[in-house]
């Protein structure tokens, strides 16, 4: 079946099957990909943009006929690419922002439920202590604990070996007990 | 009966079984449906000016 003609112009039909994809594709991981991006970027505002870049840009690809193998992988890469962007651009960043969603009494890891203030209390200290992870396990472990992906799929997303992502995982997770313990320590003092 | 991998499947329980309690609470960290629906047609609106940027490009 020919879908596009000479000069790459798709078939109306075949749009349509890439819109459906697209719809379907969004409704799933729309949540994680914002998520993501907002604990990178501790702003709400600038992940909701994230995450409409993101998409966008999957979207070019799925247009562009892109070999892409896993969706959940791709999509976390695009943001990966979009946020180290982001942390170039602007070096000094989350603190400021930090104190002025406290100054504006808001939290930016708002849950949806809003009457759940203890869940949403444990999800930002949480969120907090993972942040404080340095960078080559923050986002491995993130990537394994909350997003559950498996340690081949976050090799593809932070471009290491299966067997080097296992290892982050696995110190990854020992400093983030030794943070939390710690935490839980100078808490009860 | 479940098998052994779906039983650890179920669940939000880490998949390694290591990971900190409250894990899951993140998980609620989401866009509110307003969110979700405000990014879906800011990127219908901006596929469409795409579509229409196309159309209008001579192809000789």
């Amino acid at each position: 079946m020919v879908n596009t003609n000479i000069l790459g112009v798709k078939s109306t039909e075949k749009v349509r099957e890439i819109e459906k994809l697209f719809g379907e594709i969004y409704s799933r991981e729309s949540d994680a990909i914002f998520r993501f991006c907002l604990l990178r970027t501790s702003d709400r505002e600038i992940a909701l943009d994230f995450t409409q870049d993101t998409f966008m840009r999957f979207w070019n690809s799925l247009m562009l006929e892109k070999d892409i193998k896993n969706h959940r992988t791709f999509l976390f890469t695009i943001s990966r690419n979009l946020i180290i962007d982001w942390y170039r651009k602007k070096k000094a960043f989350s603190l400021e922002t930090l104190m002025e969603n406290a100054a504006e009494g808001r939290s930016s890891f708002q849950l949806v439920a809003p009457d759940n203030v203890e869940t949403e209390v444990e999800a930002g200290m949480l969120v907090a202590r993972i942040r404080e992870l340095p960078e080559p396990y923050s986002n491995a472990v993130y990537l394994r604990c909350v997003e559950e992906l498996k340690p081949r799929e976050i090799s593809e997303i932070l471009g290491e070996s299966a067997n080097v992502i296992s290892v982050r995982i696995s110190r990854g997770l020992e400093q983030l007990r030794q943070l939390l313990h710690v935490n839980v320590k100078t808490k009860t003092a | 009966m479940l098998k052994q991998k779906q039983l650890k499947n179920r669940g939000d329980k880490c998949p390694d079984g290591l990971c900190p309690v409250g894990v899951d609470a993140i998980r609620e960290i989401i866009l509110t449906p307003q969110e979700k629906r405000a990014v879906y047609f800011r990127l219908k609106d901006q596929i469409f000016k795409q579509k229409q940027l196309l159309q209008e490009i001579p192809l000789f």
